[in-house]
């Protein structure tokens, strides 16, 4: 398979000497294309921590991140911002929703900021996937929980990234709708190639994912 | 008409008579005569004045210098616009060799981009770059399946090795004399057994295989999704009623006729084998309830019973090809890790997922009976 994602001995430490916390350590994984992988472990194992640093999102103390061959963590701020914003979306447990803007407004902002035009037929597919075509005018504060998530599945869909990142996308949801969630998202993923690396400490949750990856005390312990 | 004036007011009269002259321009003399006067009066012969001379001088070098700056800037602008020229000529001849890469599957992008370039040229960058990813993804997936289809054959003599291995020592040991009758009935019996167990192998094999190979289509059409369940439940029945096991089905009047869009055959064989290892693994007498539901955008089914449960540890592995599961109850059923295997691969093939949970971690306790749920949600058909 080609490999989309790889990282090199990845580690993140806080603090110094005795009172060092290695959040992450020592991690080398690889992913590949269009692949559904959840990193499973309990709150504390360093997962979040892990997905930040493959996002883009925060410094390791050593090793690299290599997405589609590019060096993330050598690039300038600048650089970073830019390829974050095209190649990488995001799913987060609080939905971050403009609460301002409608539902729509949402869902194209990413496209707005990098100045592309909406592909409409793209946008109403995944919306109709979704199940939100009624909602696109509604303010996001009116919705359910799991409307909310899928709005934040649509906007990060938008851009046709390279990579889906979701840290514990159903955390705030009842498991019914969790279930929901998890396979819009997956259903979605498939139809249109998209790969996804997902944290949850929810095994249930996890089952969906294609490969799932074991995480604790900062190191991948177990592939299933 | 300020030189008339002039003339008229220093000339006095004759110099009027002039100007009328001129101005009625009815005496070609007169004309003469202005000419004399202006040549006179210095304003004609100002050719030879030195401020003249200063004057042609300074349009010359004017002209001259505006000439020499225009020369100058022109061939700047033709370097300027050879130098793009060039430069968007290597970038064409860098993405031609990209795309020659391509076809020889070097799916590496060379386009060098300059940092005050447009972003076009970057689009175009990240377009090729998709591209070539995706090919690479075709052809890595053509590969796979080419491996795929060979680990499938060696899964297969792999698995079939056992069930014939037992077949073997049992008939060596039939052909032996000295057994008495009721040894030689015992393996009898056990050679129908080891017989039977390769018969379910093979046809689960077979089904796989079909799978696998996709000699078997998943030919989606809209269909009603209750009647797919209701094929599925009428074929294991009568492995229910043996085990003294009800079918408790609930659904939503509404979802009746609903239909998506499936392959019949096979959700339903997927369907199947699921309630095949839930009547399999509950005790007699118990329960299983199939549950239908619309959600928004999907449908979900469930299958919940009241049997052995599976652990947390195995919730993912259980939908492996040829994973058993580690309890003792599941080792004393014959089976070939083929069933929920294959449930997952047609329901995924449906843009669907299935899950499963169960009650087992937290030692219920009553009976033993911790139960397992299955969960299956398909895509509404839009």
């Amino acid at each position: 398979m080609s490999v989309i994602l790889e990282t090199n001995q990845l580690s993140k430490f806080y603090g110094t000497n005795k009172n060092q916390v290695k959040a992450v350590n020592n991690v080398s994984i690889k992913i590949n294309r269009g692949e559904f992988v959840a990193i499973v472990g309990k709150s504390g194992s360093g997962k979040s921590t892990l997905l930040h640093m493959l996002g883009g999102l925060d410094m390791p103390t050593e090793g690299k991140v290599l997405l589609s061959g590019n060096d993330m963590y050598q690039m300038s701020e600048d650089q970073l911002a830019i390829f974050r914003r095209r190649k990488i979306g995001f799913i987060f447990q609080a939905y971050n929703l403009v609460s301002a803007i409608n539902v729509w407004e949402n869902i194209v902002l990413p496209l707005g900021l990098d100045g592309k035009k909406v592909d409409e037929v793209y946008a109403n597919d995944i919306i109709t996937t979704l199940g939100i075509e009624n909602r696109i005018h509604n303010l996001p504060n009116t919705l359910s929980g799991g409307q909310q998530q899928r709005v934040a599945i649509a906007r990060a869909l938008i851009t046709k990234p390279e990579i889906l990142f979701a840290d514990e996308p159903t955390g705030n949801l009842d498991s019914k709708t969790s279930d929901e969630v998890i396979g819009l998202l997956k259903m979605t993923a498939k139809k249109y190639g998209q790969t996804i690396v997902m944290i949850t400490h929810d095994d249930q949750i996890a089952q969906v994912a294609d490969r799932i990856l074991i995480i604790e005390d900062g190191q991948v312990v177990d592939f299933r | 008409m300020n030189i008339l004036a002039e003339i008229a007011t220093k000339s006095g009269q004759d110099g009027v008579d002039i100007v009328i002259d001129i101005l009625k321009d009815n005496n070609l003399d007169s004309i003469e005569q202005g000419k004399q006067l202006l040549e006179k009066y210095g304003y004609l012969k100002n050719v030879e004045n030195v401020l003249y001379q200063q004057f042609l001088q300074n349009i010359a070098l004017t002209a001259g210098g505006t000439f020499f700056l225009f020369v100058i800037l022109f061939s700047l602008l033709w370097l300027w616009q050879r130098m793009i020229l060039q430069k968007d000529k290597a970038r064409f001849s860098q993405i031609e060799n990209t795309l020659v890469n391509f076809r020889e599957n070097n799916y590496e992008v060379i386009l060098e981009l300059d940092d005050d370039d447009e972003d076009e040229q970057e689009k175009i960058k990240y377009q090729l770059d998709v591209l070539g990813h995706y090919m690479k993804l075709l052809k890595e997936k053509a590969r796979l399946e080419k491996e795929g289809t060979k680990e499938l054959v060696s899964d297969i003599s792999h698995q079939l090795k056992a069930p014939v291995a037992a077949l073997d020592a049992c008939f060596s040991v039939l052909l032996r004399d000295n057994l008495s009758e009721e040894e030689q009935k015992e393996f009898r019996i056990r050679c129908r057994n080891a017989l039977d167990g390769l018969e379910v192998l093979l046809q689960s094999l077979l089904q796989i295989s079909k799978m696998e190979v996709g000699l078997i289509q998943i030919d989606k059409k809209k269909l009603p999704l209750l009647e797919t369940i209701i094929t599925a439940v009428n074929r294991v029945y009568p492995n229910a009623i043996k085990k003294d096991i009800e079918l408790v089905f609930d659904f939503d009047e509404t979802l009746e006729n609903y239909e998506i869009m499936q392959d019949k055959k096979w959700l339903s064989e997927a369907l199947i084998n699921i309630l095949d290892n839930a009547i399999k693994y509950s005790p007699t007498h118990s329960e299983i309830a199939i549950r239908l539901q619309k959600r928004t955008g999907i449908v979900r089914i469930e299958i919940e019973d009241q049997g052995i449960g599976i652990p947390k540890e195995e919730y993912h592995k259980v939908f492996q090809r040829f994973f058993r599961g580690s309890l003792p109850e599941v080792k004393e059923e014959s089976g070939s890790g083929i069933g929920l295997f294959l449930s997952r691969e047609i329901i995924e093939q449906h843009h669907g997922t299935i899950t499963v949970s169960s009650n087992f971690d937290m030692e219920v306790g009553f009976n033993h009976r911790h139960g397992s749920k299955f969960v299956i949600q398909l895509l509404e058909k839009k």
